[in-house]
This record gives structure tokens, C-alpha cells and sequence, in this order.
């Protein structure tokens, strides 16, 4: 095994974990779902699960075929990842900022 | 061997070479892309961390500088010896959650902040190396959000175990 199969394996083995759990977020998500804030959470968890297992399934072609077109796809895969993950940080903070300035603003 | 004699031919085919090089333009501008969100991921979590290390020391000024009465009169009531011990005791898990997912979060941070910068330098050297230390950040990251998730949940069921029991026992 060459430093670039070790190097996807280890990619794969440590994705699917977190493949799985987001799964089972959305999953959970979709099994109690109440209302607008269900909406939220699955279109987050949803998003991050299928990045993540396209990711997935990207690295085990590039590993399993030599495919370089895979691993570019993955390459994409990961700033698609840090583009959603970073947005949706961010309407955390601004969501918290603004319920923190909210209790001044109504008094 | 085919013959010197033949028409070259097309490859369609994209499968890499024992000797290739890992890095296509493509990858290199695919990879920059994330580079300003990850820095950003970077910084975030950083602050998230100042936060937990600001909660720590609140926790451990209530631990040592906060006598049992001071606290009662807060909550609104006498302590027992027992409501005491089992406040003592939460504040203690709590410390050690705290400091656990303090520093998962730490490593985190750490791997966003050395994606962007490999990142960075392999827009400038296009080297080799710089992608294999983007993927292995990115594996890097993917290891402590599987630990962190993984803390996160063991933490709510234990809380969700202790809830009843710090309620019976007069605390709250």
C-alpha cells in the first residue's frame, strides 16, 4: 500500500463515522419533526450528510480505481463543506447575538 | 508493444499513474476555495474555545471562592449537606466536560487553521505535499468531530440521567 492509498483509507475510515451520525441527525430530525426549527435542522444535517458522502464515496473510487477525476471531486467536496459548515456558523452567531440584544431592545 | 507504426491514440483515461503527481489545476483552485471559510472556521472556534476556558474559571471561582451559604442565599434556601456535596460533584463533571471538550475543540480549531494554510501555500508551490497535508487536516478534522459529537451525546445522557437525581436530592 502507497502513501496515497493510506492516505484515502484513512480519509474514508474517519468520514464514515461522521457520516453516520449526521444520518442518524437527520433521521431523528425527520422522526420528531414539529415544525419550522425541524425544517432548520434537517436542511443543516442534510446538507453536511450528503457533502460528506459524496465525499465518501469519491474517495473510494479515487482508491479504488486510481481515479483522478474522483479525487477532484472530492478536493470540491471539502471546500463545499467548509463553505456550508461556514455559513451556517455564521447564522448561529448572528441568531445569538441577536437573541442576546433582543431582551435590551424590546425594554 | 505496439507497433512504431501506428497512429497515436486519445486517452480517455483518468486513472492516475504509479509515478503521477497528485495535484491538477483543478484541485489546487477546488482546494482555494474553501480557503477564506476554513480561516474563518479557524477563528470561530478559537473564540468558542476563550469562551469554555472563561467558563472554567467562573466554575472554579464557584468552587473555591463561593462558600455553601453565599450560594444557598443565591439559589434562595438552605443548603443540606447532601444538596451541597451533590452541587460540588456536578461542578466537578462539569469541569472535566469542559476541559475534555475544550480541548477537542482546541484541535479543531487547530486543523481548520492548518487547512487554510496548506491551502494557501499550495496555490503558491503547487506542490505535492501541500494537498496531502490538506487531506490529512481534513481527516484530522473529520476525527475530532466524530470525538466531539461522540462526547456531546454521552454528555446529554448523563445529564439526562443526573437531572432527576439533582432535583430529589432538594438541590434545585
Amino acid at each position: 500500500m502507497d502513501f496515497y492509498e493510506h492516505m484515502l483509507s484513512r480519509a474514508r475510515g474517519w468520514t464514515l463515522p461522521v457520516v453516520i451520525l449526521f444520518g442518524l441527525g437527520v433521521l431523528m430530525s425527520i422522526i420528531g419533526f414539529q415544525g419550522v426549527e425541524n425544517l432548520i435542522a434537517i436542511a443543516f444535517y442534510g446538507g453536511i450528510f450528503a457533502v460528506l458522502l459524496i465525499y465518501w464515496l469519491q474517495l473510494g473510487k479515487a482508491k479504488n480505481n486510481d481515479d483522478m477525476e474522483a479525487l477532484e471531486k472530492a478536493t470540491a467536496m471539502q471546500s463545499i463543506y467548509f463553505i456550508l459548515m461556514g455559513i451556517l456558523s455564521m447564522l448561529v452567531v448572528v441568531a445569538m447575538v441577536f437573541a442576546m440584544l433582543m431582551p435590551a431592545m424590546m425594554s | 508493444m505496439s507497433s512504431i507504426y501506428e497512429s497515436p491514440q486519445a486517452s480517455g483515461n483518468t486513472r492516475r499513474q504509479r509515478d503521477d503527481t497528485l495535484v491538477t489545476e483543478k484541485m489546487i483552485r477546488n482546494i482555494g476555495r474553501g480557503r477564506f471559510w476554513a480561516r474563518f472556521l479557524s477563528v470561530l472556534s478559537y473564540i468558542f474555545v476563550a469562551f469554555m476556558v472563561i467558563a472554567f474559571i467562573a466554575i472554579l471561582f464557584f468552587l473555591f471562592a463561593v462558600s455553601s451559604e453565599e450560594f444557598a442565599k443565591q439559589v434562595g434556601g438552605p443548603l443540606t449537606d447532601l444538596s451541597s456535596s451533590v452541587i460540588t460533584i456536578g461542578a466537578i463533571a462539569y469541569l472535566v466536560f469542559l476541559v475534555v471538550f475544550g480541548y477537542i475543540s482546541f484541535l479543531n480549531a487547530k486543523a481548520y487553521g492548518r487547512y487554510a494554510r496548506y491551502s494557501a501555500e499550495l496555490s503558491a508551490s503547487q506542490d505535492q505535499e501541500d494537498v496531502v497535508e490538506c487531506f490529512n487536516a481534513f481527516t484530522a478534522l473529520m476525527k475530532y468531530i466524530t470525538i466531539t459529537i461522540i462526547i456531546s451525546i454521552a454528555a446529554g445522557v448523563l445529564i439526562a440521567i443526573a437531572t432527576p437525581f439533582f432535583i430529589n436530592s432538594g438541590s434545585f
